[in-house]
């Protein structure tokens, strides 16, 4: 599987210069670029502290010593690698605009990317490879009729199949997206990044799952993929709306709906973000309709932040 | 009490009650799909054209329904035939008056006069007479109906056929007025005459009350046709077999074209008119008299004459339907107050789920 499958050369290329840093303290098993919050021997001068029998004496700071007549030991920052896993919302209320929808006043997007599924895919494709790029680890977990689950592993080799995996998966579950954020807290034995991309449509049951990898010590990052149809409305004609995921039907005139409509989404898009937020969780809206590139620039940069 | 209809075929239009309930389910179901990933932000717009295909207001469709009915049962014109209304249509009587003459006319409105409606009719052939006065009759309202026909009634000039065309519900009557106009015919006869059968046509000169039967010429005939044999000298046979003919219905001005009195008796005898000729021949054979009447005669018209039938309605009449009309419109003025007071709610329940949301 190549990578083009999932996401485009240019893509990739207009962000080679940036990396996916997090902005906690991760686990790693290596050296890495990333914070670690163990105290090792690196290069990296943290703090002193007390000596306590059994330090080793070459890590005495002897001019201290000397100085306050107390012995202080030398610590050093230890970096690691990153282990990033991404949590992919695979419900069918991801396949939207799809084929069927074409044609009904719904459409016209200027970019490739037809729905917010292959947004999602794009999105985790670039991350990943980003991720795996810098020498960090990427997994990847699904949940549908079953779980699809790549365990996040580093190295160029591990791209491919990192990849594959992504490319097989299809909007097509019933599932919640809670369901594969309660196995990633059970799959990750050390605090890393988890990316959860979702429309958040379960936002009931998601959220206090989202909440409770982060107080896992996880750092979070929620990529909220939505629609620009979804939005605002923008369909042509009255229509029955059937709702992707429980089949539901509901005859909605769209001019006459509208405006409830985008003050009710606009609100609750709100509450998400604040929510998110007030936990320390990033949040990432992406639409549709809109250039990715710029938006996932300005999403990394802002990570880099203070190291 | 019964109803009977003025139109009925326009009860056809209560099949009309399914036109909204067709265009509920067509429109229904030409409302498309549009799969959408949520409808927790979306609420129901309640347009009539969208809603649900199951029924939401029986009541209203009840109504609705109700309104198409009544209104073609009121296109319809039903007629409620009560006991004083079936009384009250048969005292007055719709009269055609079929006129053998046109100069009958004075008789005609003498006729009329006691009628609740009237008019003459008078066409050369009878039978053309009585089916324009049954058509007339056809359009009038609600009454006892009958033909009368007036005129000399001589024979020939009516037959069993012009009556058995006036339809059961018709009374018939008779008036005679004058007499018969003598008339001049050429009356052929089959004679026998030294063993040989011979036609003769006979000048007869047909008065009001008798018969003068001139001689003629004789001419042979096929010998293998059954003839009314008699001597030439026998003006009373010549007589009897006129006025059997005519009795037996053979019409007058058919009669005076044909050689009525021949007949191929092969293989069987032909018509009920040849025996009673014959039967009259038999019975006037005795006899030596000159005076036969032309008339027809009063036995025969007694057979005739029937009351008028009982009263129906007519396409003429205005029937009960300015009721119905007045229940379409009580129906359409409820139909609006369920429409109002539906809406209403529908207003309240859709404001209720906004402030919910």
């Amino acid at each position: 599987m190549s990578r083009s499958h999932v996401v485009s050369s240019s893509e990739l290329q207009s962000l080679r210069d940036l990396e996916l840093m997090t902005k906690a303290t991760v686990e790693g098993l290596r050296q890495g670029l990333h914070r670690s919050p163990f105290h090792g021997y690196s290069a990296e001068f943290s703090q002193y502290r007390h000596y306590r029998p059994g330090d080793d004496l070459k890590y005495v700071d002897w001019k201290a010593f000397a100085r306050t007549d107390r012995i202080y030991t030398r610590q050093f920052r230890e970096t690691t690698n990153l282990s990033a896993l991404f949590v992919i919302d695979v419900s069918r209320s991801m396949d939207f605009p799809g084929d069927r929808v074409q044609g009904s006043g719904i459409g016209d997007r200027g970019s490739g990317i037809q729905t917010k599924f292959e947004l999602a895919r794009t999105v985790t494709a670039v991350f990943g490879t980003l991720v795996l790029d810098q020498g960090d680890a990427a997994g990847v977990l699904a949940v549908d009729d079953r779980a699809h689950y790549v365990p996040p592993r580093s190295g160029h080799h591990h791209l491919r199949v990192f990849l594959s995996e992504l490319a097989a998966l299809q909007p097509q579950g019933a599932v919640s997206i809670a369901d594969a954020l309660k196995r990633a807290s059970t799959v990750l034995k050390r605090r890393g990044v988890v990316i959860v991309v979702s429309d958040l449509y379960e936002d009931a049951a998601a959220l206090p799952e989202i909440r409770r990898l982060a107080r896992m010590g996880h750092d979070v990052v929620v990529v909220h993929t939505l629609s620009r149809e979804e939005l605002t409305l923008e369909v042509g004609g009255a229509a029955e709306f059937v709702d992707l995921e429980s089949g539901r039907t509901l005859m909605v005139q769209p001019p006459a709906a509208r405006d409830s409509y985008v003050s009710a989404i606009t609100t609750w898009l709100a509450t998400v973000e604040q929510q998110l937020r007030r936990e320390g969780i990033d949040y990432l809206r992406l639409i549709t309709a809109e250039s990715l590139e710029p938006a996932l620039r300005r999403f990394l940069v802002g990570r880099r932040g203070p190291a | 009490m019964s109803v009977s209809w003025i139109a009925p075929f326009a009860l056809i239009g209560a099949g009309l009650i399914a036109l909204p309930i067709a265009i509920h389910l067509l429109v229904r179901q030409h409302a498309r799909s549009l799969p959408y990933p949520s409808l927790r932000f979306l609420r129901e717009t309640q347009l009539a054209a969208f809603r649900r295909r199951t029924i939401q207001d029986a009541g209203l469709l009840l109504c609705r329904g109700a309104i198409v009915a009544v209104a073609a049962m009121a296109l319809a014109g039903p007629v409620f035939q009560t006991p004083s209304r079936t009384a009250g249509a048969a005292k007055r009587t719709s009269r055609a008056i079929v006129l053998m003459n046109p100069v009958e006319e004075t008789v005609a409105s003498q006729l009329k006069s006691d009628a609740f409606a009237s008019a003459s009719f008078a066409r050369r052939v009878m039978a053309d007479a009585i089916a324009d006065a049954i058509r007339w009759l056809d359009q009038q309202p609600a009454s006892a109906r009958e033909i009368v026909i007036a005129g000399a009634l001589r024979r020939g000039s009516i037959t069993d056929g012009d009556v058995a065309a006036i339809p059961g519900g018709i009374g018939i009557r008779f008036r005679m007025v004058a007499s018969p106009a003598p008339t001049d015919v050429t009356w052929p006869i089959l004679a026998r005459r030294n063993g040989t059968v011979v036609r003769i046509d006979r000048a007869v000169h047909l008065e009001s009350d008798a018969t003068r039967v001139t001689d003629g010429n004789a001419t042979p005939v096929r010998p293998d046709l059954i003839s009314i044999t008699a001597r030439p000298e026998d003006q009373s046979l010549a007589d009897a077999a006129l006025r059997a003919a005519l009795d037996a219905g053979v019409p007058w001005h058919d009669f005076e074209k044909q050689v009525a009195l021949t007949w191929d008796a092969a293989p069987t005898p032909p018509s009920s008119a040849a025996d009673a000729v014959m039967a009259a021949l038999s019975e006037a054979a005795g006899r030596d008299d000159r005076f036969e009447p032309v008339a027809i005669a009063t036995a025969q018209l007694d057979k005739w004459s029937r009351p008028p039938g009982p009263v129906s309605a007519r396409p003429g009449d205005e029937g009960d339907r300015r009721w119905l009309w007045a229940i379409v419109l009580l129906l359409i003025a409820l139909e609006t107050w369920m429409r109002r007071n539906r809406s209403q709610a529908v207003t309240q329940i859709t404001e209720a789920e906004a402030r919910v949301a």
